[in-house]
């Protein structure tokens, strides 16, 4: 006797289910990556330096052109300002100069009293040099992608500077590469002081060029014009890290600007530290050497 | 024997490149418009390229960019332009899926209608993306659905001149 349906009558479709069950897993997947981005540890950091890896020696190649054109445009700008700008070099070399002597002054004074406490400066702070190969920086995102990784000891959370003072800090570190978080980004939470006032809170980006303030706990009020610099709150940075200025209040919340212009920077500098952070060094004098 | 087995390897070979060819030109794409937005000192803004892209695959041969290329696709190019892991492909995963659903509708229409229709695609992603980032990030900002609207925007703007590109792989592979 024939069976009355054929295994093809009732077969499932395997193959639409699978893509679903596919398409379900990376749905899931994605989900997964996009709430673990924010931890240094998750599955999507691992991800993330993988592919950065991969990714940074090309786009490096691919933007050398467009660099060039950047900096041939450059060129040409100056060529038409080189009077006006030799002019303000001139002015800004004598006031220099007037500055050299002052601190050539002071380093003296500085001197002649260490050695009177019989200070010995610890210097525990080290630099790695890294080129920029990418940077966004709007309201999507705002990080830099650096040519540096933990090869050559830059790891998640150290500082980054230039010349002029604080850029961010490393978010996360491939083997070659790494990437950082502007201070103006949202995500952006760094500890932080003002100078003279020594008042400490935290310096919060809100994906403006102005940072703020948050959480100023001190019974003094800073003041306009104050200079902010790093604290060493959780040992998350070294002390002392040049960061912006107190620009404006509005609203019960102070506005930083930074010293650094972001668009225009191209060389950082990664503060990797070493054993013991800069903050809770006692000015205490060194013990005299022992006598052969 | 040997050399037509080598033949078949070989002809094999080409056939998985052709095949392929969409996925490696998204991925030089995502790559070359990263490279012109977020090189230090550019001036431009997010360009999302690539959405126009996806949309045109999955009008017309989206069994050319199936769901895994469009994961990978989409990780590289959060990478590149620094945005939360995840973001890209499940924007792009969204727009194949909104697109697939109508697209019998949709391919059949004038030029100008599919690129109306990807006005309104583009819109929705970009509504998506902002949604993800601001969770991903625990904030929502208004500035960031801005941002994306303008992104979307200029990728609608953008979109003839990746349609004709499209059009020229889709014969190539044909």
């Amino acid at each position: 006797m024939r069976p009355r349906y054929a295994a093809s009558d009732v077969a499932i479709p395997f193959k639409p289910l699978l893509q679903r069950a596919l398409l379900a897993v990376i749905v899931a997947f994605c989900i997964i990556l996009l709430f673990s981005g924010r931890s240094s540890n998750g599955i999507a950091n691992t991800v993330r330096t993988t592919l950065m890896d991969g990714i940074v020696p090309v786009l490096d190649v691919l933007s050398r052109p467009v660099q060039a054109v950047d900096e041939a445009l450059v060129q040409v700008g100056d060529f038409f300002t080189v009077y006006s700008e030799n002019q303000r070099l001139r002015l800004e070399n004598q006031r220099l100069l007037e500055w050299q002597t002052a601190a050539l002054k002071l380093e003296a004074e500085n001197q002649g009293l260490r050695e009177l406490m019989h200070y010995t400066p610890r210097e525990n702070k080290a630099f790695v040099t890294a080129k920029v190969v990418g940077q966004t920086s709007n309201s999507l995102s705002q990080r830099l992608m650096i040519d540096a990784g933990r090869s050559q000891g830059v790891q998640a959370h150290q500082a980054v500077m230039t010349d002029h003072g604080l850029v961010g800090r490393v978010m996360a570190a491939g083997d070659s590469t790494a990437e950082i978080l502007l201070l103006t980004d949202m995500n952006s939470r760094i500890p932080v002081m003002t100078e003279p006032t020594g008042v400490r809170s935290i310096l919060a980006g809100n994906r403006s060029e102005l940072p703020h303030l948050a959480f100023v706990g001190s019974r003094k009020d800073p003041k306009l014009g104050d200079v902010v610099v790093t604290s060493a709150e959780g040992d998350l940075f070294p002390a002392g890290l040049p960061v912006g200025k107190l620009f404006a209040e509005s609203d019960g919340q102070w506005q930083v600007r930074p010293f650094v212009d972001f668009s225009s920077v191209r060389y950082v500098h990664i503060v990797t530290m070493e054993d013991e952070p800069v903050s809770g060094v006692p000015l205490a004098p060194a013990e005299p050497e022992a006598l052969p | 024997m040997a050399v037509s087995a080598m033949d078949s390897y070989s002809r094999q070979f080409g056939l998985g490149a052709l095949r392929s060819l969409p996925f490696i030109i998204l991925l030089f794409l995502i790559l070359l418009v990263g490279t012109l937005t977020i090189s230090p000192g550019s001036p431009l803004p997010p360009l999302m390229l690539s959405w126009s892209y996806v949309y045109y695959w999955a009008l017309f041969q989206p069994a050319r960019l199936g769901n895994g290329a469009l994961l990978l696709a989409g990780l590289v190019q959060d990478v590149v332009l620094g945005l939360p892991l995840g973001v890209s492909s499940l924007c792009f995963i969204l727009m194949r899926l909104f697109v697939v659903q109508w697209r019998r509708r949709i391919s059949l229409q004038h030029f100008w209608a599919i690129w109306l229709c990807f006005a309104l695609m583009a819109g929705v992603v970009a509504v998506f993306m902002a949604l993800f980032i601001g969770l991903s990030q625990r904030a929502m900002v208004p500035d960031l659905l801005v941002q994306s609207l303008y992104a979307g925007l200029l990728a609608w703007i953008i979109y003839p001149l990746v349609h004709l590109l499209c059009n020229r792989i889709y014969s190539i592979q044909s």
